[in-house]
């Protein structure tokens, strides 16, 4: 077995297996093994070499042509505080045209929030445009890079059918992300998100990932509760926060979607099937054996307080933002808005509130549709006699 | 005159609708045992969602099937007498036609009714959570509307085709599908996408079945 021909993870598989029975074996089985060990040994490393040169060959052909296409990018234009390059030929005029409109309204939108210091949102990042390819002629790539793919590689956005809209959505987009990412704690806090638009909206469904939330913090947090709110914008600590969002009726949930660790015992697998099986005391067990609570809420929700924020602190709220370094994420946010945690937490649950009752179901708009095109089917239907 | 059309309408189409109005009592219900188990484990409020998460789609197409019948019984029932007692009426036909829309979508009441019950009956019997909130009225409504447009497009087609609206909803439904596969393979997603959001987008005339047919939401 040990002598065999075959690919190279079988003979790497095979190696092993005869080191470990060799290892294994009388002293008289040993000395008789060792030689064709050996040999077998020295083919799998020059193999193994050959393999990392052609890797390695392979790599520098990627680099080549990575190189040759971005030599390809030498049209250039600015749009909005940015500057956005392309593939002469490859973009056609009206989608030059949408993106410029949608970045210089991103910027004028942002503009009229912020005020003129704009530093803070500002890209550390190349834009590029190009088309989707021969199958959507019209459709384009909007890509922000970062100038070394050290650590973030390309965010793409799909643009199949750009419109002006869609274009100051992405760079709003793009401007939020800029923003959190110079505030670490901030970063940390929202999951690197910040979304600039669709306010009301966004609101909305924080309001609704709460309610729906199995963590009792959000639900009571909707329900009026400025400490559970408290709670909801405080990032957990070592426990994975089981004592900051969850009550012991959260329990079975926090077993349902937490994990246990590698090195879990049937004692712990047990109390988790006595847990999910209906008992109570069986769930305090499972909890305390999880090796990862999941955060209920997202990064989406907890920006939602980043923007009230923003928007209590009037037009510095951004430079405050990235240079305050100290405290909590609810502190860094408290100053940035300039009033005290407690204000800032009743004045995003109000907005959340508010935003929820907005959006609330209604039948009202389809009655009239319906009721309208009912009478027109009707009309057209009297048209004909038998 | 309407009451005696209103008659021969609910005559015509009683057993269609005592069928319908058992279909629309037990459908949050039975919604309910299929998807409703998990919340028994002690789950969280989307899980109470997820439990009425077919009642929309089940009702959707309850509404289209009763909407189609609803006119072709009274139109099988009138058409088999060449339409003569309508035409010896003492009114325009238009008038009739009108009134026999009507009489019809009065009787659409009645599943709405039994829908309405069901649903207030299903949300008594289960401990809901405090964020989530019943809408049995609005659900009932929606219920109604939809129904209401279905009908009054199968009684366009019927009324316009006559005998031959079978032939031409075929065919109507051939020329979609053809036109959604010609506009693909053209490589028209955008304008595709356009025509199919006219329809459902508000104001469109299927934008009630865009809604989200809900019977608990937050």
């Amino acid at each position: 077995m040990c002598e065999s021909r075959a690919t190279l993870p079988r003979r790497v598989a095979v190696g092993v297996l005869c080191i470990g029975l060799l290892g294994g074996s009388s002293r008289l089985t040993a000395q008789d093994s060792l030689l064709p060990a050996r040999a077998s040994a020295a083919a799998l490393r020059a193999e193994l070499d050959r393999a990392e040169r052609e890797a390695d060959s392979l790599k520098e052909r990627v680099d080549a042509l990575a190189s040759e296409k971005e030599a390809l990018f030498t049209g250039r234009f600015e749009a909005g505080g940015r500057t956005v390059r392309f593939i002469p030929g490859d973009l056609t005029d009206a989608d030059r045209r949408i993106i410029e409109e949608g970045l210089t309204r991103a910027e004028a939108s942002l503009r009229a929030r912020y005020g003129d210091d704009l530093a803070p949102f500002r890209d550390p990042v190349v834009w590029s445009a190009r088309s989707l390819g021969p199958n959507n002629p019209r459709g384009t790539f909007l890509s922000a890079h970062r100038r070394s793919n050290a650590y973030w590689g390309p965010r793409d956005f799909n643009m199949t059918q750009p419109t002006v809209e869609l274009v100051e959505a992405i760079a709003l987009d793009q401007a939020g992300r800029n923003l959190v990412d110079r505030a670490p704690r901030i970063s940390e806090f929202t999951r690197s998100t910040l979304v600039l638009n669709d306010g009301r909206r966004r609101f909305a469904r924080a309001g609704r990932e709460m309610a729906l939330s199995y963590a009792s913090a959000g639900r009571e947090c909707v329900a009026g509760s400025p400490a559970a709110c408290r709670a909801v914008l405080t990032l957990p600590g070592a426990d994975g926060g089981l004592s900051l969002y969850f009550s012991p009726a959260d329990y079975r949930s926090v077993v349902t979607s937490g994990e246990l660790p590698p090195t879990a015992d049937s004692a712990q697998f047990a109390a988790r099937r006595r847990c999910l099986a209906g008992s109570d005391t069986a769930c305090v067990t499972a909890v305390a054996a999880l090796s990862r609570v999941p955060n209920p809420f997202s990064g989406t929700l907890r920006s939602t307080a980043v923007e009230v924020a923003l928007e209590l602190g009037g037009r510095d709220a951004p430079t405050r933002l990235v240079t305050t370094r100290d405290g909590s994420a609810l502190q860094i946010l408290a100053t940035v808005a300039g009033v005290t945690e407690d204000s800032l937490v009743r004045a995003w649950q109000q907005r959340v509130r508010t935003a929820m009752d907005a959006e609330s179901p209604d039948a009202g708009r389809d009655g009239v549709t319906v009721a309208a095109w009912s009478l027109l089917i009707l009309f057209g239907a009297t048209r004909r006699k038998p | 005159m309407f009451r005696q059309i209103l008659f021969t309408q609910f005559r015509w189409t009683r057993t269609l609708l005592l069928l319908m109005a058992v279909f629309t009592f037990v459908v949050p219900t039975l919604s309910w045992n299929l998807g409703g188990n998990v919340f028994a484990a002690g789950l969280a409020p989307i899980a109470v969602m997820n439990g009425f998460s077919t009642v929309g789609p089940m009702l959707v197409l309850g509404a289209w099937t009763l909407g189609f019948l609803l006119v072709a019984l009274p139109w099988g029932a009138d058409s088999q007498s060449r339409h003569v007692y309508a035409l010896s009426l003492p009114i325009p036909w238009s008038q009739y036609v009108a009134m026999r829309f009507g009489a019809g979508a009065i009787t659409l009441l009645v599943p709405t009714l039994a829908l309405w019950l069901g649903s207030w009956l299903v949300v008594a019997m289960i401990d809901m959570p405090p964020t989530l909130r019943a809408y049995p009225g609005l659900l009932a409504l929606r219920f109604f509307l939809g129904t209401l447009l279905a009908y009054a497009l199968s009684f366009l087609l019927q009324y316009l085709a006559g005998r031959r609206a079978a032939v031409v909803l075929l065919v109507l439904l051939v020329a979609v599908f053809g036109l959604g596969m010609g506009l693909s393979l053209a490589n028209q997603h955008e304008l595709l996408v356009r025509i199919t959001l006219w329809f459902i987008d508000w104001p469109g005339p299927f934008s009630v079945f865009a809604s989200e047919w809900r019977l608990i939401d937050v």
